[in-house]
This record gives structure tokens, C-alpha cells and sequence, in this order.
């Protein structure tokens, strides 16, 4: 019991970090970025190819792996994403959009490392009693991170300048423009933001877990069935993306007592129906 | 097997999968991620009543497939049409994937394995042998889709879901019953994806989860935006393109375990290349959105 309890809880800090990426950038530029699973792949074989192929130390493949995430997801904007959104596509078109994103990430990964799984640590790492219960340092760093996280967030939406803009901007683009808030730059920052807070799963994940390059894709379901049931419809809802990812976690992880675990997947999607089928207010509205 | 007259053939049964979900998307405007899964329950209900009918029966299970898939998607629409905008897609994203996951595990379906020996399309007494006359029926019903779909694009209703598609909220306030259009759109489409199932699963004479699963969706929407999100006839030309891409990438010389990388790798190029250079695809929307202008009537002898 206890550590299906573990396991759900840690499942459930990967999903909170990739839900508040999903929040965050819904949020501000309205796009559900199913991309994001590209950058969380590219991310964790940045790792691996670090530290194994170029025998980097630990510390600065993780530090590297962290920094191509946000590079990367910037870029992506830049390249691709940036038009759409000028524009003012429809959302189907941009769900489209980040899918190819997906599937350019996914591939080109598969072709240049195999398909097959890949594990960065194969070390046993060290091992934390936490009141009697066993945890790894990997589980501890992931718990102590989306702490941190969320802290800074809830800061740096409150009380900075770049924080104000980004609230604006997620409350009303025009308006925020009229009063000199550079669109561009704030859809930058909320992609940049978004590709670091997908990095740090991807990494974290990559230490203790083989990496396949469609390994994003399963965490990103989750991440987008927290999304759905956090249902946030005011401020940026770090909070509340952070605990229905931590929610759905524990509900899965405690569903292996009765459900087989290759119905996992289907748990959170259920949860997210009965969710989207009892609320009366539309999930993940953008009226702020 | 010829080769060619079988790639054509899954062209033609992807092209009526591809239709369905024109009517709904590039018709109503309402973007669904289920249609895989509607293209399955069309599939394995008719393969699986397949076991029960003797052959002469065959359309009856293939009848059952289609309202089987009907019936499903009114369940799922009475969650997803009851609001407006992105509600659908999450919906129909969650169905998706619950399909794909059920199919992987009930024993029923036969799990991994899905569902072997079906039997060889037949029409009432007349059994398709051969290969060419299996191309001309799927391409006639395709044909016949086409036609249907057609003349529903083009009727009131037809007119009433490309005006939702562009604004429902002055839809409604015209006074049009926006869910009720909406609704027919979601379950007729869903209906013929079942039936494009139910022909995909004779055609094949085995089906398996693979061909259901969610990047079988995304295979619907990227066939559509290839060909034209807006065009009954975009749809067939997309799925002629997806369907022969693998073989073609097979030519070139490619490893055989890179192929499906490069695949989708190329479809992946292909949607990113078709959003930003052509939006409405290859063929563009068949229909003009206004209708002409009347002609200036001549003016009357003695009128200056």
C-alpha cells in the first residue's frame, strides 16, 4: 500500500510539472502543445547522450539536458508556433500543429538511437529514510523540485513585472497590448517557461526509468487528463494544475490494487469524462 | 495479392474514413479525435457478429457495425455536444484513448491479437472474388459515400453546418436548432467511419488494435488536412497519398525497421509543410462558401 502510495506520488510530480506546462501555456496563448511530449523526449536523450557518448560528468549532462529544454521549446515557437498564433488559428490547427512537433521529435529520435529502451544510470542510486519510509534520492530531488517550482511560480506570477504581463496577457491579450505589452515576447517567455518545466520530469524520469523516444507521450496524456480536471478558469492555477497532477498520480498508483496495470492509462481518461461530464462550468475555460 | 490493387483498395476504404470525418470537421467545424475508434467499433462489430451470420448475411453485421458505431456516438455526444468550443475535442480525445487501451486488454476482442479469419467481403449472394472486383466495390462504395455526402453538403443542412462552422452563435440566433444540426453531423459521421470499419474488416480478413489506435486518429486528420479539411474530394486524394507514402519510402531503399520512422516522419513534415502553404490542402474547399450573385437582370426596352 505504501508504495503503490510512493509510486502514485512520484507518477503524480512528473504529471503536476507537465500539467502546469500545459497550464501555463494554455493559459496565455490558448494552445493545448501536444509538442511538449517532443521536447520531453528530446530533453531526456540529450541526457543520455551527454553523459554516456561524450562521458560529460552527471551534474552538467542534467544541467545541459535542463537548458535544451527551454532552447528548444523557444525555438520551436520561433520556427513554427509564432505565426499560427499571430494569426489566430483555430485550435484544432494548433493541436495539429504541436502533434507534428510530436511526431518530428519522436522519429528523429528513433532513427538516430533505436526504438529501444535506454537507461542513463544503471548504479543503484542512494536511499533516504523519510518516517520509515524508503525513499530514493531521485524521488526525493523530484518531490523537493515541484516544490520549489510552484513556489517560484506563485512568486513570479505575483509579484514581477515579466508575471504581471503573463497574467494580462492570459486575461486578455488585446487589452494587454494596448497597454504595451509585447505579445511576442511574453508568448516567448510562456514557451520557454513551459519547455523548462517539461525538461525537469524528462530528466528526473530518465535517472531511474529506460527512455524510449515515444516515452514522452504517456506522461503527457496524464499531464493533459490533470490539465482537464484542475479545469482552472482564473490566474495561471499552478496550485490547482500541481495538485490534480499529484491527485491523478495517487489515484493510479492506488488503482493497481484492483485495476491491472495495463489499464493505467485508461484511469486518468476516466477520471477526466466523469469530470467533463459531471461540472457544469466548461473544463479548462479561458475566462479569466 | 497484387500489390497495387491492394494499396488501392485501402485507399478507398481510408478515403471513406477520411470522408466521414470531413462532414464533421470540414463541414461542421467540430474537431473530433475519435474517428479511429469509431472506424473500430464499426469493425469489430461487424467481424465479430461475422462468426454468427452465415455468409448471405453479411451486409446485416455490416449494417449492425454502422449502428453500432451509431449508437455509440450518440452516448459520447451527450457529454460532448453540450457545450460549445474545445469540449468536443477533449471528449472524443478521452474516448480515443479508451478505446485503444480496452481493445489492447479485453479478452473478447481478442486483446492483442484482435480478430481473425473474417470472412471475405460478400454482398448478399455474390461473393467478391478476386482482387479488381474487391477494388471496384470498395471504390463504388466510396463512390456512393461521396455521393450521399455530397448531396448533404450541398442540402439546407448542409448549408446550415458549413454556417455553424463559421459562426454558431449567429446561427442560433437565426434560430436554427445549432445541437440538433450538430448532433446529425457527430452521429452520421460516426456512422459512416463504422461502415468504412466494417468494409476495412472484410477487405482485411483480419483486424487487430493497431488500426484503431490514436495514431490511427491522427492518420484520419492528417489525411484530411493533406487533401483538404474542407473537401469531400480532398479526402480521397489525401488517402491515396498516405496509403501509397509507406510503400513509395519502401522503394527508395530504406531499412525496413526505419520505414515507419520515415513515415511519420514525412507525415509529420507534410502537416507542418500543408499548415503553413496551403492551408485549406491539396484541393481547397469544394464548395464556394456564397453562393453567386444573381446576374443583373437586362434592362426593359425604353429604359434609360
Amino acid at each position: 500500500m505504501i508504495d503503490l502510495l510512493l509510486f502514485g506520488l512520484i507518477w503524480g510530480v512528473s504529471i503536476s510539472f507537465i500539467a502546469v506546462a500545459l497550464g501555463t501555456t494554455w493559459r496565455v496563448v490558448g494552445m493545448l502543445d501536444f509538442g511538449l511530449a517532443g521536447v520531453y523526449a528530446v530533453v531526456a536523450y540529450t541526457l543520455l547522450y551527454v553523459y554516456e557518448r561524450l562521458q560529460w560528468p552527471i551534474w552538467a549532462a542534467i544541467a545541459l539536458a535542463l537548458l535544451a529544454g527551454p532552447v528548444l521549446q523557444g525555438a520551436i515557437y520561433q520556427l513554427l508556433y509564432r505565426r499560427f498564433l499571430e494569426k489566430q488559428k483555430p485550435l484544432a490547427v494548433l493541436v495539429l500543429l504541436g502533434l507534428a512537433v510530436l511526431y518530428l521529435c519522436e522519429n528523429a529520435i528513433a532513427l538516430g538511437f533505436g526504438s529501444a529502451g535506454q537507461l542513463v544510470l544503471t548504479e543503484r542510486t542512494p536511499r533516504l529514510q523519510f518516517v520509515g519510509i524508503d525513499l530514493s534520492l531521485i524521488d526525493a530531488a523530484s518531490i523537493a523540485s515541484l516544490c520549489g517550482v510552484v513556489v517560484v511560480l506563485q512568486l513570479l506570477f505575483r509579484f514581477t513585472g515579466i508575471g504581471l504581463a503573463l497574467r494580462g496577457t492570459a486575461s486578455n491579450a488585446v487589452l494587454a497590448s494596448v497597454f504595451g505589452v509585447q505579445l511576442s515576447r511574453v508568448r516567448l517567455a510562456i514557451f520557454a517557461m513551459a519547455g523548462f518545466l517539461i525538461a525537469v520530469p524528462a530528466v528526473l524520469s530518465s535517472l531511474y526509468e529506460p527512455m524510449t523516444p515515444s516515452g514522452g507521450f504517456t506522461p503527457l496524456l496524464f499531464g493533459f487528463a490533470a490539465l482537464v480536471v484542475a479545469s482552472v478558469r482564473t490566474g495561471m492555477g499552478v496550485v490547482a494544475h500541481a495538485l490534480a497532477g499529484i491527485g491523478l498520480g495517487l489515484i493510479t498508483g492506488l488503482s493497481l490494487l484492483i485495476v491491472p496495470s495495463q489499464w493505467q492509462l485508461a484511469i486518468p481518461f476516466g477520471v477526466m469524462l466523469l469530470v467533463t461530464a459531471v461540472r457544469k462550468n466548461r473544463p479548462v475555460q479561458r475566462s479569466v | 495479392m497484387n500489390f497495387y490493387l491492394g494499396i488501392l483498395s485501402y485507399a478507398g476504404i481510408y478515403g471513406m474514413l477520411a470522408m466521414s470525418f470531413t462532414l464533421v470537421h470540414g463541414t461542421a467545424g467540430m474537431f473530433t479525435i475519435a474517428h479511429a475508434a469509431f472506424f473500430g467499433l464499426g469493425a469489430y462489430a461487424s467481424a465479430m457478429l461475422d462468426k454468427l451470420l452465415p455468409p448471405e448475411l453479411m451486409v446485416l453485421g455490416m449494417a449492425f457495425g454502422t449502428l453500432f458505431a451509431a449508437a455509440c456516438a450518440v452516448a459520447v455526444a451527450a457529454i460532448a455536444l453540450r457545450e460549445r468550443g474545445q469540449y468536443l475535442m477533449l471528449v472524443t480525445f478521452s474516448v480515443q484513448i479508451i478505446f485503444s487501451v480496452a481493445l489492447l486488454n479485453l479478452a473478447f476482442t481478442g486483446g492483442d491479437n484482435g480478430v481473425g479469419e473474417v470472412a471475405p467481403l460478400q454482398l448478399g449472394p455474390w461473393r467478391v472474388k478476386g482482387q479488381i472486383a474487391a477494388v471496384l466495390v470498395v471504390w463504388a462504395l466510396a463512390g456512393g459515400m461521396f455521393v450521399l455526402l455530397r448531396y448533404v453538403e450541398r442540402s439546407n443542412l448542409g448549408r446550415a453546418l458549413r454556417a455553424i462552422r463559421e459562426d454558431e452563435y449567429a446561427v442560433e440566433a437565426l434560430g436554427a436548432d445549432v445541437f440538433a444540426a450538430k448532433l446529425f453531423a457527430f452521429v452520421v459521421s460516426a456512422a459512416l467511419a463504422g461502415f468504412a470499419g466494417a468494409v476495412f474488416a472484410h477487405y482485411s480478413s483480419y483486424i487487430n488494435p493497431a488500426s484503431f489506435s490514436f495514431e490511427a486518429a491522427i492518420l484520419v486528420v492528417t489525411i484530411s488536412v493533406l487533401g483538404g479539411q474542407y473537401s469531400l474530394s480532398g479526402a480521397l486524394v489525401g488517402a491515396v497519398i498516405v496509403i501509397w507514402l509507406p510503400q513509395l519510402i519502401g522503394f527508395i531503399g530504406i531499412a525496413s525497421e526505419k520505414v515507419a520512422a520515415v513515415t511519420q516522419l514525412i507525415y509529420a513534415a507534410i502537416i507542418i509543410a500543408v499548415l503553413f502553404l496551403r492551408p485549406s490542402g491539396i484541393v481547397g474547399e469544394s464548395i464556394r462558401r456564397f453562393p453567386k450573385p444573381p446576374a443583373a437582370s437586362p434592362k426593359p426596352p425604353g429604359v434609360s
